[in-house]
């Protein structure tokens, strides 16, 4: 457990690593010169050179990659163009949203999976889920949550399609709505932030539920013929016994190993269901940020989701290992 | 098989019967097998085949779709079938370019990857999997905001994260195919060198590699989409798929066909890939 865990933190520091480097190249690969643009466009050429020196740009580019990663370690992600707040303010107010958001739909993904892969394997050789499941597959997030929001809130006026939360002004200790709303005591609020976060969560869910889906469903026709599994059924145990306690818990490996590699793909797809949803969360401040240009704005929330992704696939290695006592962390 | 024993007779390979992949395929991946040369050259002959021009307005603003304007008209009355079917040529073509591009320059590094072992092998194999390991749509976003958004500034962002998957897939086919007996002989033999690699290593690779590619292009053009839709690709007048959903979606409630035909289509087309690409993943398996 030891040596994984310092094996894990080694290769996320490295990931990391890549990471602010590339962010570093692409920060200084962009034709605008900062120094120009601090002193303005009709400053004369030495009060540029001056400001430059300031800033230290004319300093070899390792020394100023040094700078850099110190001041990503004290989480100074820069100055944003657009609301000319620091970038980890930002992030800081938009993150619990997003947060809630991903969380939610994850957990709605993971049930999605089971469900339909239980069905699919109870019933077997069913055409019908299989052409549904690919059809899932290649929908563009946009269309889903385009869907979804004109029929169950335009059309039948079922649920809430744009926003957070229909009460103004409040807020709890950890930004997760439906959390505060139980630990505040108003559970009304709880049920309106679950009510806003149906939709946009369900749009996120889809593709996750169908790809993990269909990853448990194969490991599932494998585990449920081996030995083991036979001596469970011999031994008395009734089906959905078998199926839950060895069937379920021995086929995480490769539909855990999938998650890992949708959570990946969430973080380009919050960004669209944010968009569509007017969810006010760090999906929306990266577009936003996209289109006027405010590099700082997308390259720290690149920073701050690479973290994200980086916890979320050493939680599911720890995972893997749980269901399996077999792997070896 | 007693081909290989007899002198007079050279092997001969197996005939590739088309009747045969299909049957393997099944019916409905063979329609996804069959579509994808069609929206090619579809794709390919676009702006000689719009039944109207794209650009131009060509009637009422905000038709909904009819006889005449099969998807309807935009805002300024220009025909949203003719668009689409302009979009789709951006959509399709690049994605067709990323995968080319990024199958060649993968499957070298990881031919060379595979042939070499030793340490090459080693260092190509760490920076395959850091590759792999970097949340890529996110760089590749960033990539193209520092970059300015295009065409070509989002082709390359997705290419640079896209290689790695082929470079992995042919080293371990090589890895696999190096062990073979069938090599092995002919190495014995005293065949080495290209002709080595042309006649008993790549035929061997080049299934996994097609059955990676074909299963891959429905992702492409869902990433490219993606980006597009965020405002990434190509500048405003210019019909892309993606954004042409980003740019109407407020009217939605009053105009429905405008943000939903275009997303609809791209759904059309990841459809018609992914059926593709199962197709192409069960017939070429075990063969």
């Amino acid at each position: 457990m030891l040596a994984y865990l310092a094996k894990s933190i080694v290769g996320a520091i490295v990931v990391l690593l890549m990471m602010s480097f590339i962010v570093f190249v692409l920060q200084s690969v962009i034709p605008a010169d900062p120094a120009r643009a601090i002193a303005g466009p009709n400053a004369p050429p030495e009060t540029v050179e001056t400001v430059r020196k300031e800033l230290g740009l004319d300093d070899p580019a390792v020394i100023q990659y040094g700078r850099f990663l110190s001041r990503l370690a004290h989480a100074d992600l820069g100055t944003s163009v657009r609301t000319r707040r620091p970038v980890s303010d930002d992030i800081r107010q938009y993150i619990p949203a997003t947060l809630e958001l991903g969380l939610a739909s994850i957990a709605l993904g993971v049930v999605l999976a089971l469900v339909m892969a239980v069905l699919q394997f109870l019933i077997p050789g069913s055409g019908g889920i299989r052409l549904v499941m690919v059809g899932v597959g290649s929908t563009p997030i946009f269309l889903s949550a385009l869907l979804l929001s004109y029929f169950f809130w335009f059309r039948f006026d079922w649920l809430p399609g744009a926003g957070r939360l229909g009460y103004r002004d409040f807020a709890g200790p950890t930004g997760l709505n439906v959390i505060d709303g139980i630990l505040l005591g108003r559970p009304e609020v709880s049920l309106d932030a679950l009510r806003h976060l149906l939709l946009p969560a369900l749009a996120l869910a889809l593709p996750i539920g169908i790809a993990v889906g269909r990853s448990l469903n194969g490991a599932l026709y494998e585990v449920m013929s081996e030995p083991y599994v036979r001596t469970a059924r011999g031994k008395g145990l009734s089906e959905t016994k078998v199926l839950l306690r060895h069937g379920l818990r021995n086929a995480a490996t490769a539909p855990l190993s999938m998650l890992g590699l949708q959570v990946r793909l969430l973080f380009g797809n919050l960004l669209i269901v944010e968009r569509v949803f007017g969810w006010p969360g760090l999906g929306l401040y990266t577009v936003q940020a996209f289109a006027s240009a405010d590099l700082p704005a997308v390259l720290g929330v690149a920073i701050v989701f690479g973290i994200l992704y980086i916890l979320v696939n050493t939680l599911i290695e720890i995972g893997q290992s749980m269901a399996d006592p077999r792997i070896n962390l | 098989m007693t081909g290989g024993s007899s002198r007079d007779t050279p092997p001969t390979r197996p005939r590739f019967n088309w009747r045969d992949f299909f049957r393997r395929a099944g019916w409905l991946e063979s329609v996804g097998i069959v579509g994808l040369p069609v929206v090619t050259v579809v794709a390919a002959l676009a702006p000689w085949i719009t039944p109207f021009d794209p650009q131009l307005r060509v009637a009422a603003a905000y038709l909904p779709p009819s006889a005449g304007h099969w998807f309807g008209t935009d805002e300024i009355g220009r025909d949203l079938f003719s668009r689409i079917i302009l979009g789709i040529r951006y959509t399709w073509l690049s994605g067709l370019a990323i995968i080319a591009l990024t199958l060649i320059v993968g499957s070298l590094v990881g031919l060379i990857s595979g042939l070499m072992g030793g340490k090459i092998d080693l260092v190509i194999g760490r920076i395959v999997d850091l590759f792999i390991v970097l949340p890529s749509t996110l760089i590749a976003l960033a990539f193209v905001a520092a970059l300015g958004p295009g065409l070509v500034n989002t082709m390359i962002a997705l290419a640079i994260f896209w290689w790695p998957w082929y470079a992995r897939i042919s080293r371990d086919e090589i890895r696999r195919l190096k062990a073979r007996p069938h090599v092995e002989a002919a190495r014995m033999a005293g065949v080495g060198g290209p002709r080595l690699l042309l006649r008993y290593l790549l035929p061997g690779v080049v299934p996994a590699l097609l059955i990676g590619a074909s299963l891959d292009v429905a992702n492409v053009i869902m990433t490219l989409s993606l980006m597009s839709f965020l405002g990434l690709g190509l500048p405003a007048p210019a019909p892309e798929l993606g954004a042409m959903t980003s740019r109407t979606l407020d009217s939605l409630t009053v105009h429905w066909w405008l943000p939903i035909l275009p997303a609809a289509i791209i759904f059309l087309l990841c459809l018609l890939a992914n059926l593709a690409g199962d197709g192409v993943r069960a017939a070429l398996r075990g063969t």
